[in-house]
């Protein structure tokens, strides 16, 4: 049940990023359009591309976390040993994820004041906290990603390696 | 000096750098600065909510559908007839194949794969050196982030507050530069090989086969036109560029279909999305740095230990070849730059010659081994180990290099276009 909760929202994320994305090619495609021909536009389009922006990294960034593709620099603990390696990841990655939780609590604080400031979209008909609303989840996502990764080396630790299901997530 | 020593723990720790930015910077926040870490979340939105940097997403997402279609393969055969029947001709039609492919393509990764997947098995099936078939366009693909669009380009210009268009004029002069030298390379490495030449193409044949490739001839003239003749911006060019390269591939060349696209775009936008995720991060720290009045502190002791502007230049490249072997030498100088502005302002260096230095740069770092992008792609691809594709790609390295440096001293050669012309 948690592994299928955990693939239907794996999928959601990168249909999402790549749904708005496209969208967003194919307005600003028409809006040149319009501007050309019918010397009209969309004056909300701008704004509506610079949320998708942040939108869609903070999911492909959590995205890339899962697929270990956030580049870094393994020269150091490629150079270690196999098992200080490893307690090495652990460390790294237990500390990276109480961060990212830290982070998403404050993340989370500061859709609340937007909440409660109610401050609107300049030119989009929504709430300014809506646009926010992915970084809290988003990097509280990334957060336990960190934590399944760091169960599943500790595993390894431990001697068994980690199965299929745990790769899922 | 705390800062720089947590920093650097970070790094070694194998955190990615993203994340190696951002803790440091929080940590400098809560020590230093007396504001709440709320301001790490509103930098981190603020750095991500810029209309510009959406041509990065766009341009690596049209690179990224033209790799797996027929686009790359359009290309490559109409190379190949104009360069199939000299010496090393097939090696000279792969690296104008990647220029122009990278006229398309805003990524070197999305280059390397749309020319390798074709042009590497068909090398080693004419008898070129499995190493240098593989070297060559390995190092060759590299160019895609030199020839405009560049999606590197788009975000230092972003960073460093300068113009999009200026900095992509700036790359074509030193691209065909390097197109050339390569080329005469290969003609020169191969005139020993003694290998037996491709068979004359029938006039017909000919004609038939450019006809075929004019959708793909054409992009860059949808891509560059807009943005030069004054009808788009960058961003709105990179979206055209999307829209242009989906409708080629699905309506005139049917070869994608709309799974094939989805299953590109999402490899390569989770791709792009840790490049712009680097730069929200480095918006925290510059926010840091700024507040700190470190770039004024550093500018101040840069200078005082420096002697000239060339001295600084070559220090420069030196330690970013040098960190390029371990790591993504990019990332780095996205975080670098903001701080390092007002010391090239005092050197006089021009933002957009600095610009272009460091995409040669990030050129170089992603063909030197242990940790170079490039030749991971091409292990993907061809299955070889580490090394032996390394090997492959040395003389064309040294070439960039050796060229890096004569841009990095004569900056007309990348500044010359964009003065003419804006």
């Amino acid at each position: 049940m948690i592994g299928l909760t955990i693939r239907i929202l794996n999928k959601t994320e990168t249909l999402l990023m790549v749904f708005f994305l496209s969208l967003l090619c194919l307005l600003i495609f028409v809006e040149i359009i319009m501007r050309t021909f019918f010397q009209t536009g969309l004056p909300w389009l701008e704004e509506f591309g610079r949320y998708v922006l942040v939108l869609s990294t903070f999911l492909g960034a959590s995205i890339a976390i899962k697929r270990d593709d956030h580049p870094r620099m393994s020269a150091f603990l490629q150079a270690l040993p196999a098992k200080p390696r490893r307690v090495a990841m652990v460390v790294a990655e237990f500390v990276l994820g109480c961060f990212l939780l830290v982070l998403s609590y404050y993340a989370g604080i500061q859709v609340l004041n937007l909440i409660r400031i109610g401050t609107r979209a300049s030119t989009l008909p929504f709430p300014l906290w809506l646009t926010y609303a992915v970084l809290p989840v988003s990097i509280f996502v990334m957060g336990i990603r960190c934590f399944i990764s760091v169960r599943n080396n500790v595993r390894a630790l431990r001697g068994n390696s980690p199965g299929k299901k745990e790769n899922d997530s | 000096m705390i800062i720089v020593g947590v920093f650097t723990l970070f790094l070694l720790l194998g955190f990615p750098f993203a994340f190696v930015v951002l803790m440091t910077a929080t940590l400098g926040i809560l020590f230093y600065s007396g504001t709440s870490i709320q301001i790490v979340i509103q930098q981190l939105y603020s750095g991500l909510n810029n209309y510009i940097l959406l041509a990065i997403p766009f341009f690596i997402m049209s690179g990224s559908i033209a790799a797996r279609g027929d686009t790359s393969n359009h290309l490559i055969r109409v190379m190949r007839i104009f360069f199939g029947r000299i010496h090393g001709g097939s090696l000279i039609a792969s690296i104008l194949a990647c220029t122009f492919f990278a006229s398309i393509s805003g990524s070197s990764i999305a280059t390397i794969i749309a020319i390798g997947t074709i042009m590497i098995p068909k090398l080693i099936e004419e008898h070129y050196p499995e190493r240098m078939a593989i070297g060559t366009v390995t190092a060759c693909g590299t160019i895609g982030i030199l020839i405009p669009p560049s999606a590197p380009m788009v975000a230092l210009c972003v960073t460093l507050g300068t113009s999009v268009s200026a900095q992509f004029l700036s790359g074509f002069v030193p691209g065909i530069l390097v197109a050339i030298a390569w080329s005469l390379y290969a003609y020169i490495a191969s005139k020993r090989l003694k290998l037996e030449k491709p068979a004359k193409v029938p006039f017909r044949e000919m004609v038939s086969i450019i006809y075929k490739a004019i959708p793909a001839l054409l992009f860059p003239l949808v891509i560059l036109g807009g943005i030069y003749g004054g009808i788009t911006t960058p961003t709105e060019a990179s979206a055209i560029a999307v829209v242009y390269v989906v409708f080629v591939e699905i309506f005139v060349y049917k070869t994608a279909t709309l799974s094939k696209i989805y299953e590109s775009l999402s490899k390569g936008l989770v791709t792009c999305a840790t490049l712009v995720f680097i730069i929200a991060c480095a918006n925290v720290f510059s926010w840091l740095v700024n507040t700190q009045q470190l770039p004024v502190m550093l500018n101040a002791f840069i200078t005082s230990n420096v002697a000239s502007k060339e001295a600084f230049l070559i220090l420069l490249l030196f330690i970013f070849i040098a960190l390029g072997f371990f790591m993504d030498v990019f990332s780095l100088i996205i975080i670098m730059s903001p701080l390092l502005k007002p010391t090239l302002l005092a050197y006089d260096i021009d933002l957009i010659h600095y610009g272009l230095l460091c995409v040669l740069l990030s050129e170089i770092d992603m063909t030197t081994p242990p940790f170079g992008l490039g030749l991971f792609v091409s292990m993907g691809l061809t299955k070889k180990g580490l090394w032996e594709i390394a090997w492959g790609t040395v003389p064309y390295t040294l070439i960039l290099i050796v060229i890096t440096l004569l841009i990095a001293f004569v900056p007309q050669i990348a500044l010359w276009l964009p003065h003419t012309l804006m």
